[in-house]
């Protein structure tokens, strides 16, 4: 008989006996998670022969779902008639390895937060709009927040973050940040223009250029208590598709100057913590500002 | 491949055969085997990049559909089909394999726990191997029949002397017969470890 032949048949034998005696190791994908562990070796505790696994409900009443923390028995009584396996896996690392948005009906689909954590750093402080705005539902990052409904990134301002959001701060800004915009430099060029206002270059500036103003006054500034370059926003306006920036023509002139600006970690100390939404018609010049100063 | 060229008249090796040998022969046969691995890993990244992993389970039942479709070859060459030519069949056997053994390739990615599987697909890989060393030493032999006869012709002899003549001519018909006994077992280790992962996966799975 062909030698080839002989090592070819122990091959094969050896695989079948492998499959039959051992299939854990012959046969299996990977390791059966914690919980599941002592029934690494006994593939037919979970698995029926020719139709899948599906034996889940031997051990996991639907019932005792109930008895879990209420978001979580809503969200699973909600996802109809799919069985365990459409979403979870007991073979390797991760447990729940498919799961899918689309299994939610239409209303949990869009409670992000009755599953998730809504998260509370700076970041997302005062926004309102559904996490849908810059966030997919394939992964938490990256987002698609559209930062040219604030500001336009040109290619003088391929900065980094921190350099305008400094103090990981991303509800304000400063121009200041930048050698560029030194406000010695430019206060004498504005005072001509009767703009007195420096501390939000944005509203004038939306693309960073000297000569993308909309306007040559200063809009007035919400009363949130800042003084200097550093100027609270609201978010959630951009994210509600605020194409134009408020404040615009017609409006007083806001006379809170700059002087005085005091880089602390980056951050002028004048920045308040004052609400965001009421105006600020404030005449004071730079005056005034030492007395917030204090 | 050291073993093949020292099979014929004028042994050679890796390290004194001409360079129009090595771009000839051996770089086709090893080149066609790096290409099956490089194209597997680009694939591969580019299912993981965009996250269409999951896509590769499919790739399985497709190069099976596949690797089936290149056995047709070996029917024809049994007689259960009669269509085409056998040189046609050949190619088809060739280019359809490597295709077939890609998408296996991709369909195992690199998922090292279940032994057969995995059995499977080093077998896969080395009836490709085989595969592509038959295919080497078939074009030598034909190389090798065309000189002679032509030398033969020049010598004044018969078309049916010349027949003769290359009959006798075993070195390079042995050569095929000895690497026909390696590639049939090979090829059907691959095909009942591979028809055992189907099986498994059908009993578990299905």
């Amino acid at each position: 008989m062909n030698k080839g032949l002989v090592i070819a048949l122990v091959l094969v034998v050896s695989a079948a006996l492998g499959s039959l005696l051992r299939p854990h190791q012959f046969l299996s994908p990977g390791p059966l998670i914690q919980g599941h562990a002592k029934l690494d070796q006994d593939c037919l505790a979970c698995h029926r022969p020719f139709e899948g696994p599906g034996k889940c409900e031997n051990c996991h009443k639907p019932e005792d779902f109930l008895k879990k923390p209420v978001a979580k028995a809503e969200f699973h009584h909600k996802l109809g008639p799919k069985t365990c396996i459409s979403c979870h896996t007991d073979h390797g690392v991760r447990h729940v390895s498919h799961f899918s948005h689309n299994l939610l009906d239409s209303k949990t689909n869009q409670d992000c937060s009755g599953c998730h954590k809504a998260p509370t750093d700076k970041n997302h402080i005062g926004v309102k709009e559904s996490c849908s705005a810059c966030h997919g539902q394939g992964a938490f990052k990256p987002a698609s927040f559209e930062h040219g409904k604030w500001f336009h990134f040109d290619k003088n301002h391929k900065a980094k973050c921190i350099t305008c959001h400094q103090g990981e701060d991303y509800t304000s800004y400063t121009c200041f940040g930048c050698h560029a915009h030194g406000m010695g430099e430019i206060r004498g060029e504005h005072a001509e223009e009767g703009i007195l206002d420096l501390r939000d270059c944005v509203g004038c500036h939306p693309s960073g250029k000297e000569y993308d103003a909309k306007m040559r006054r200063s809009r007035p500034v919400k009363d949130n208590g800042i003084q200097g370059p550093v100027r609270q926003y609201d978010r959630a306006e951009a994210l509600a598709g605020m194409s134009a920036l408020p404040g615009q023509a017609g409006t007083a002139v806001d006379s809170a100057g700059g002087q005085g600006v005091q880089e602390s970690g980056g951050r002028s100390e004048h920045e308040g913590k004052g609400e965001h939404g009421s105006e600020h018609h404030s005449e004071h010049g730079d005056d005034e500002e030492e007395e917030d100063d204090d | 491949m050291i073993t093949v060229i020292s099979a014929t008249k004028r042994p050679a090796c890796l390290f004194t055969m001409g360079p129009k040998l090595f771009s000839r022969s051996v770089l086709p046969f090893s080149g066609a085997f790096l290409a099956l691995i490089l194209a597997t890993v680009l694939i591969d990244w580019f299912l993981h990049s965009q996250g269409l992993a999951y896509w590769g389970r499919w790739a399985g039942p497709l190069g099976v559909l596949v690797l089936a479709l290149s056995f047709g070859y070996s029917a024809r060459k049994r007689k259960f089909l009669f269509t085409g030519s056998l040189p046609g069949w050949l190619r088809l056997h060739e280019y359809l394999s490597w295709i077939g053994a890609l998408l296996i390739m991709v369909h195992s990615g690199i998922h090292l726990h279940a032994w057969l599987p995995w059995a499977a697909t080093l077998a896969m890989l080395a009836a490709t191997a085989s595969g592509l060393m038959g295919k080497y030493l078939l074009k030598t032999a034909r190389d090798k029949m065309k000189a002679a006869k032509t030398k033969l012709a020049a010598q004044g002899l018969t078309d049916v002397e010349i027949e003769n003549q290359l009959l006798s001519d075993s070195l390079t018909l042995k050569a095929l017969a000895n690497w026909r006994k390696g590639h049939m077992p090979v090829t059907y280790t691959f095909f009942f470890l591979a028809l055992f992962h189907v099986v498994s996966i059908c009993f578990f799975w299905m």
